[in-house]
């Protein structure tokens, strides 16, 4: 465990240096829930809208935001530069498990995020006047355990994503596809029920349904009992297959890695 | 000699054709997104305050078509940052074109093909579907507001750029901080508050990048507001020339 601890001790310290970078990605953040927040206060001024009123939406946007926080301040770009330019081949050769190490390092920044979040929950209960408590301390209990699964669910994904740089030079447009299809599958755009039915049935078969929609329905008490256990069981199988799944295409990838010189 | 530099970059980045494509769909995907979300909205919505479907289709597409456009042809200046930290404006500064063309020139943006197809067919499609008169005149009108509105916003993104002068660092965090917001006038700016309206229209005037003129074209109230476009376009571009001389100014290079 220790090297893993201190892979996760120095992603802890690097995001201290650099703090600046952070606080710019959290307040382009805040420009997102702002103008989300803004959207639905006008629209929800004349009723509710698919059986979500405005506290409802309050509620269920800043829990998407959140879950969109998660994770995202260190990792990818990282590790997606040593493949660019080789430095993966030394990352090769230390006696650790690539994929856990790039987790460790991953949780580092979670400390910051969570602190993100306080603030950004704060201020909207500040200026739009409160958002709604979960339904009841077992549908508290039910999005704890889902928030704790969506920490390595986001992790493993942008993990796989960034693996594609073994195939292409760039990675920003990875990225933003990535960004992109997530943000959509995840319920982050839109509540999935207010989608189209089929978009919406097709996204909450898939992996990212876990990432906001899940523990937002679970907050809420949008769904609960058994459908509740059923939405962590979804999370929890798209969870392991993906974490196997990666390490068998990390394999593929060491063969098209090139890597210059030497 | 633009035209050489920005094609020499076009060349360049097309050697990686899987990078190209992928960054075309990133910018297809990211329009269809936007327009996903008034898709889904305007299901249960007759209105978004007061703007139907196709007018907020309108709006947000000829914010895609900016966004598009506009890396094709200024992205550079997004490298300001990294030159000015490395000491690389040395050179742009004694070759015979003027410095901000060197910079704009200096990278290109492929993102923003997909943006430009994205936003395009958004903005076509408003512009058939919208309830306007249309008339020699107005076309004209309409052109000189697109030409002015992308002038505001390429102005904006040079002075928080050129911020870089001052503020030290290889990235331009500030220029991407304000370009975030200015992502929010995506949709009609009534809806967010007075505060903000004001400093979207006054201190930094996003709104003329869209709303303003799409306003006027739809003939909402104050829509004459989007008549002035051009004057704020004209003061934006002073700005930007003058914001970027004084950088210039302050420029020390590196070492030696």
């Amino acid at each position: 465990m220790r090297p893993y601890r201190s892979l996760f001790l120095m992603s802890l310290r690097r995001m201290l240096t650099y703090r600046l970078n952070a606080l710019i990605g959290w307040l382009g953040g805040a420009a997102i829930l702002i103008s989300s927040l803004a959207v639905w206060n006008a629209l929800l001024r004349n009723g509710d809208i698919g059986g979500y009123d405005w506290e409802t939406m309050k509620g269920y946007l800043l829990i998407a935001w959140a879950m969109s926080a998660v994770g995202t301040s260190y990792g990818d770009w990282h590790m997606a530069n040593r493949i660019r330019d080789g430095a993966v081949a030394t990352d090769l050769t230390k006696p650790v498990d690539y994929q856990s190490a790039r987790f460790a390092e991953q949780l580092g920044g979670l400390a910051f995020e969570l602190v993100a979040i306080v603030v950004a929950a704060l201020a909207v209960i500040v200026f739009t006047g409160g958002i709604p408590a979960p339904a009841g301390l077992g549908q508290g209990l039910l999005f704890a355990l889902s928030f704790a699964m969506v920490v390595p669910l986001k992790f493993i994904i942008w993990y796989i994503t960034t693996m594609v740089c073994f195939w292409t030079q760039n990675y920003l447009g990875v990225a933003w596809a990535r960004d992109a299809v997530v943000w959509v599958f995840s319920g982050g755009l839109i509540p999935l029920s207010l989608m189209p039915s089929w978009l919406g049935s097709l996204a909450a078969a898939l992996p990212f349904a876990g990432l906001a929609a899940t523990p937002a329905a679970l907050y809420l008490g949008q769904a609960s009992g058994t459908e509740a256990w059923k939405l962590l069981a979804v999370q929890a199988f798209w969870l392991i297959t993906l974490w196997l799944g990666a390490r068998l295409l990390w394999r593929g990838a060491l063969r098209a890695l090139t890597v210059h010189g030497g | 000699m633009y035209r050489r530099s920005l094609g020499a970059h076009i060349r360049s980045i097309l050697e990686y054709q899987a990078d190209f494509w992928v960054l075309v769909l990133a910018g297809v995907l990211f329009q269809g997104l936007n327009l996903l979300f008034l898709s889904a909205v305007f299901n249960h919505v007759p209105t978004l305050n007061g703007w139907t479907y196709a007018e907020s289709i309108l709006l947000m597409g000829m914010w895609g078509m900016i966004g598009g456009l506009v890396p094709l042809f200024f992205e550079g200046m997004w490298g300001l940052a990294w030159r000015i930290n490395q000491g690389e404006l040395d050179y742009p500064l004694v070759r015979p074109l003027p410095v901000p063309a060197q910079v704009f020139s200096s990278a290109v943006g492929l993102h923003g093909f997909g943006d430009l197809i994205g936003g395009g067919a958004m903005l076509g499609w408003a512009l058939f579907h919208i309830d306007v008169e249309w008339t020699p005149l107005t076309v004209l009108i309409g052109l000189v507001l697109f030409a002015s509105a992308i002038a505001i916003h390429v102005s904006i993104v040079t002075i928080t750029n050129a911020a870089s002068f001052w503020i030290p660092g290889p990235h331009p965090f500030f220029a991407v901080t304000v370009h975030t917001f200015e992502d929010m006038i995506k949709y009609p700016l009534t809806i967010y508050g007075i505060g903000m309206r004001a400093v979207y229209t006054v201190v930094v005037p996003f709104a003329f990048v869209t709303f303003f003129p799409v306003s006027w074209l739809l003939g909402r109230d104050a829509g004459w507001v989007g008549l002035l476009t051009p004057l704020v376009a004209v003061y934006c571009v002073w700005m930007a020339r003058l914001v970027f001389r004084a950088g210039l100014r302050r420029y020390e290079s590196s070492g030696h």
